[in-house]
């Protein structure tokens, strides 16, 4: 149920119409707290390389705040397997091109740590933080799932409707294949991939957000599901699997859920996201990290090219 | 506890003696002359024996008096009283008919009831409003509703514009039992909300009770909205309706046979979707309502009368070729009415109440058609027992079989969607009850009765078992049992206790105090404020248990001016049990481990009522202020080994939360005044604290995106709420003083300054923020208010 529905009604009932305002409203604020962004995955690196894992730390700002998100960096950031092994993450500023000073620089907002390594698949892994005032969180730990599944991608001409189709264009599609043996957590994301002039490289961006799914709940699994994002001819694309714990597909559903939520009555109260990401002497929730540590497989579908028979 | 015990072999005792001593019965039912309509509480007197007592829903009286002679008064406020003399020496029945008076033309009454009956009835926590005053009153786009009007009362509140259903002294919209000639209805609203399924010129009667609730209810926690519908004329052909903006309505009655059998018919049906057709863009777009009301009745004899009455009514919402939906009531009542003695009536009732939606797309390869269900089947006994006129007792018995069909999903032509279906569920409920009326002196009366109730959850389903100490997930799943069709899954039983007592200050005051208990035995699943009439009902099981409310109240009645105004004040607690409460992100859709998303919570309500009303004169209405205080707690369950709390099991940290329609103010202002002989003017006027809602606490940055951060639920409120409505009447003048046709126009604005009310407050990203890390990182709070402007309204109506 959502305010759509709400605006029909109105709608159908020309003799009065609803109104929405931008207002303002005095909103309370916490202190700000730790945000962890770490974002693991058993992809292995290219050409032969070990992979690169990065953890942004930033802490969190008034709601209505104007600043840019405060950086941490000076902690101590360690991943930790199950057989024993630690390993330190390096904080690093990467280098950005500036326009006006004609040349890369450094970007400080976007600084992260880093790891380069490849993960071993069935193996779980923690992250563990020690912030310079002493306050220390740990992750709980996250396995690497093992998954041999992989979606099948396609693509169809949609025409523009009032409901699932914004513009008129090609639609990506793909149908997931799931494993029966037990419950599996997905997400879904489409990338873009791109060639870059005379040096004839090519690179690959998220094109979407991530869709959700689990053989856990639907009851109409392995159906075709579209991104909501039309393409156009000649373009090339492609869909990484995501294979999370429940935890983390719960945490990433009800947070891109808030997100749309435009809070009418008919729609669920916000819910705080509870992080796995706990604080070492904690009190209570609430003094845990925001954010997530996610470790994840990755299944990657082929690349397909927007052509008119597609 | 041992005065309690004697307290009761008192009344016992008390009751023996009065049964004693030899008696005759004077008894019968009192009707409107013009109609033949029963009257609900009409008052029979006896002034040299300073007795009385008030006729029942079928406008039955009974009253044993010693030998004597006596004059008996029929009255009932707005007509003409009847005196009879009698010589009392043998059981006598006097039909009466009474005559509408002059009153009824020029001034609106109030209340129907006796004009004292707040004062002297032992019944407290009690709103009536007659339907001539509702009619009166300013309505959204000139729809009568009885369930704004309720709304109007002390006590009763809504979440906001456009919400369906109501809330009753803190309790939730499901823990009403809203009954419409005794069967219930489940989804009360039209359009989500914006209109009630009652048709104001269909419905005779209605009823709520707050509190002190008598025991032959049961079955919700927070009310009883008691409906009756008309009978239908059984002097002469007549009708009724109404043309106005949104839908129009036409009620016909009349006699088959003469004062034997009657019929009455009302159609309603808003036609939005024929506006909709004019315009070629929105052709394809449908919106509307519509009910039918139909009843008959027959009496074969003084002893024995039969009603048939039915409720059909549906919503109908299309959106082009991309979605369809309908839902709807279906309800039939059977009521024999049986005389086995003039102390003893009795009234044998069966029940069919049925709610269904369904939701389709109804092409594409997303196609499906999405069916539920709920369906109940009712048989049962009242008997009224009236001993002698300090005693009433009133005890029956009954069962009602439930049907659940939570949901099933059929794919359409082409659909890659496979289809999908939860288990049906069945249960049982039964129940036995008594309830005592008793004066134990000129100033003591007491109100007692008990009701046993019984529920049984019944095959087929199967029910998943988890491990013991750990949330109900998938995880803790340790297995299922299937269980066939009506086999037994779980049983629970309860007493149910009422208890009310009325002490007489002096003829114009009075004390009162009440408690009782109730339980509920389904729940109704929604995580949203309001409900929408997608949301499905579950019944009570292995894994949700029933809930329970004990409700204390305490009243000061005092009435002015010779009845003329009447005031109150009454405080009330109640305590909730095992209600049922959502985890944060639940997942209700097609779920069918549904437990596995639910948690159990404590409640508690509590606050002062204060109400004025004038019940006559060319100015009538009333002021009614609530203070009150709703509130949930989810405590959480233990994990044993580490003495922490389930963080999934837990909301708010385990303290106690405002709930979702928790209003500290509620201001009530309602005034109609007669003008002139043919112009009245009536104004509504609402002031109330916003509801809980909550505010994000901050926000952050996750994968390049700003999400808010939420900590404690529900600790803030929308802004305050306020509204003036206004409303003009102007009655026709008759052409010929015997003309019977009778018109009148209604003219109403809602919302007369344009007050934006809060229907609610979100939060969002700015459209112009998505440039990737940090660039813009801005957030805006919006405000979404339904009725935006003042709504204008323009309502003819006529009677013949």
């Amino acid at each position: 149920m959502n305010k759509n529905y709400i605006y029909i009604v109105l709608l159908c009932l020309p003799w009065f119409y609803a109104c929405e305002k931008q207002i303002t409203v005095d909103v309370p604020t916490s202190s700000p707290k730790l945000v962890v962004d770490g974002w693991f995955s058993a992809e292995p690196g290219e050409n032969g390389q070990e992979r690169t894992h990065m953890v942004r730390l930033t802490t969190s700002l008034p709601y209505f705040s104007s600043d840019k998100f405060p950086v941490v960096d000076k902690a101590i950031v360690e991943l930790k397997d199950d057989k024993g092994n630690t390993y330190n993450l390096k904080f690093d500023i990467p280098m950005e091109w500036d326009a006006n000073q004609n040349k890369e620089v450094p970007n400080p907002q976007k600084g992260r740590y880093i790891l380069k390594k490849n993960l071993e698949i069935g193996i779980s892994y923690k992250l563990c933080i020690a912030l310079e005032d002493e306050t220390k969180y740990e992750s709980e730990p996250q396995m690497v799932i093992p998954y041999n599944q992989t979606p099948r991608i396609f693509s169809e001409y949609k025409e523009a409707d009032d409901v699932s189709y914004d513009d008129d264009g090609y639609y990506i599609g793909f149908e997931p294949k799931f494993e029966r043996d037990k419950d599996y957590y997905f997400l879904w994301q489409l990338y873009r991939q791109d060639q870059t002039g005379d040096e004839d490289l090519t690179y690959s961006y998220a094109y979407s957000g991530y869709l959700f799914g689990s053989n856990a709940y639907t009851s109409v699994d392995e159906s075709q599901t579209y991104f909501d994002e039309a393409t156009n001819l000649g373009e090339s694309y492609f869909i990484k699997q995501y294979v999370v714990s429940k935890e983390i597909y719960d945490y990433m559903r009800l947070a891109e859920e808030q997100r749309d939520n435009e809070g009418t009555q008919f729609s669920p109260p916000p819910a705080p996201l509870r992080s796995n990401i706990k604080r070492i002497g904690g009190s209570n929730l609430d003094d845990d990290a925001l954010g997530l540590f996610v470790v994840s497989s990755v299944q990657k579908t082929e690349i397909i090219t927007i052509k008119e028979s597609n | 506890m041992y005065r309690g015990i004697l307290l009761w072999l008192v009344l016992i005792i008390q009751t023996s003696r009065i049964l004693a001593v030899e008696k005759h019965t004077i008894s019968g039912y009192v009707k409107d002359g013009a109609n033949g309509e029963a009257l609900i509480g009409a008052t029979i007197s006896i002034a040299e024996l300073s007795l009385g007592t008030v006729t029942n829903e079928y406008g039955f009286y009974s009253l044993s008096v010693t030998p004597g002679k006596y004059q008996v008064q029929f009255s009932f406020i707005g007509y003409t009283p009847v005196v009879k003399e009698l010589i009392l020496n043998e059981d006598r029945t006097f039909n009466i008919e009474l005559k509408s008076d002059d009153i009824q033309l020029n001034d609106v009454v109030v209340t129907a009831q006796k004009k004292d009956q707040n004062v002297k009835s032992v019944q407290m926590s009690v709103e009536k409003v007659p339907l001539p005053m509702v009619r009166k009153l300013p309505h959204f786009l000139g729809e009568v509703d009885i369930i704004k009007t309720l709304q109007m009362l002390p006590g009763v509140s809504t979440v906001g514009d456009g919400s369906s259903g109501f809330n009753v002294r803190g309790g939730g919209t499901d823990q009403n039992l809203i009954l419409l000639d005794e069967a219930p209805v489940y989804n009360s609203s039209h359009l989500f909300g914006f209109f009630s399924v009652f048709n104001g010129d269909a419905v005779k009667d209605f009823q709520l009770y707050k509190g002190g609730i008598p025991a032959q209810y049961g079955g919700r926690l927070s009310s009883v909205l008691d409906v009756r519908q008309k009978e239908g004329n059984s002097k002469r052909f007549s009708g009724s309706g109404g043309i106005g903006l949104v839908s129009s309505r036409l009620t016909l009655e009349g006699p088959i046979k003469k004062d034997k059998t009657s019929f009455m018919l009302s159609g309603r049906r808003s036609y939005a979707d024929v506006l909709l057709r004019i315009n070629p863009k929105m052709r394809d777009n449908i919106v509307y309502f519509y009910d039918l009301n139909a009843k008959i009745n027959h009496k074969f004899n003084d002893n024995n009368r039969l009603y048939i009455s039915g409720y059909f009514g549906n919503d109908v919402f299309k959106f082009g070729k991309q979605f369809d939906s309908h839902w709807g009531n279906k309800t039939a009542t059977v009521r024999w009415n049986h005389l086995f003695s003039k102390k003893l009536f009795s009234n044998f009732t069966g029940i069919y109440s049925n709610f269904d939606y369904s939701i389709s797309v109804p092409e594409g390869t997303m196609g499906f058609e999405w069916k539920s269900s709920i369906q109940n089947y009712n048989l049962k006994a009242d008997f009224s027992y009236f001993p002698n006129p300090d005693v009433k007792m009133k005890f029956g018995f009954g069962s009602i079989y439930y049907q659940f069909n939570p949901g099933k999903l059929t794919p359409v032509k082409n659909s890659v969607l496979k289809s999908s279906k939860l288990e049906k569920e069945n249960a049982l409920e039964s129940a036995a009850y008594f309830n005592m009326e008793q004066n134990l002196g000129p100033n003591l009366s007491v109100q007692y009765g008990l009701r046993a109730s019984n529920f049984t959850s019944l095959g087929e389903k199967t029910v998943y078992s988890y491990e013991a100490n750990k949330p109900k997930e998938k995880e803790s799943s340790i297995g299922s049992k299937k269980y066939n069709r009506n086999e037994v899954i779980k049983n629970y039983f309860g007493l149910e206790p009422r208890v009310a007592i009325k002490y007489s200050l002096s003829d114009v005051s009075s004390l009162k105090a009440s408690y009782n208990r109730t339980r509920q035995y389904i729940h109704r699943i929604s995580n949203t404020t309001a409900p929408t009439p997608l949301d499905i009902w579950v019944p009570a099981g292995k894994h949700i248990k029933p809930a329970k409310v004990d409700q204390f109240a305490l009243g000061y009645f005092r009435n002015f001016g010779n009845n003329t105004w009447e005031t109150s004040i009454e405080l009330f607690h109640k305590n909730f049990h095992d209600l049922v409460e959502y985890k944060y992100g639940a997942q209700l859709l097609l779920n069918s481990s549904l437990e596995t998303e639910l948690l159990t919570a404590k409640g508690r309500a509590y606050g002062m009522e204060l109400s004025i009303r004038k019940k006559e004169g060319r100015l009538t209405g009333w002021v009614a202020y609530t203070l009150s205080r709703s509130e949930k707690k989810v405590p959480g369950l233990m994990n044993a080994s580490s003495g922490e709390t389930y963080p999934s099991t837990q909301i708010n940290n385990g303290k106690y939360f405002p709930a979702d329609y928790d209003k500290t103010h509620d201001l009530k202002i309602v005034a109609n005044y007669e003008l002139s002989k043919r112009w009245s003017f009536a104004t509504n006027f609402i002031l109330m604290s916003g509801r809980p809602i909550t505010y994000p606490y901050g926000k952050y940055e996750l994968q390049g995106n700003t999400y808010a951060h939420y900590i404690n639920r529900n600790q803030h409120r929308l802004p305050t709420y306020h509204r003036l409505d206004i409303s003009f009447t102007y009655q026709c003048k008759k052409k010929k003083k015997d003309q019977r046709w009778q018109a009148s126009w209604n003219f109403g604005i809602t919302n007369l300054y344009s007050r934006h009310n809060a229907y609610s407050v979100y939060f969002k990203e700015s459209d112009n923020n998505w440039n990737g890390y940090n660039k813009g990182n801005k957030m805006e709070a919006w405000q979404f208010s339904i009725i935006g402007r003042p709504v204008p309204t323009i309502t003819y109506n006529f009677k013949f």
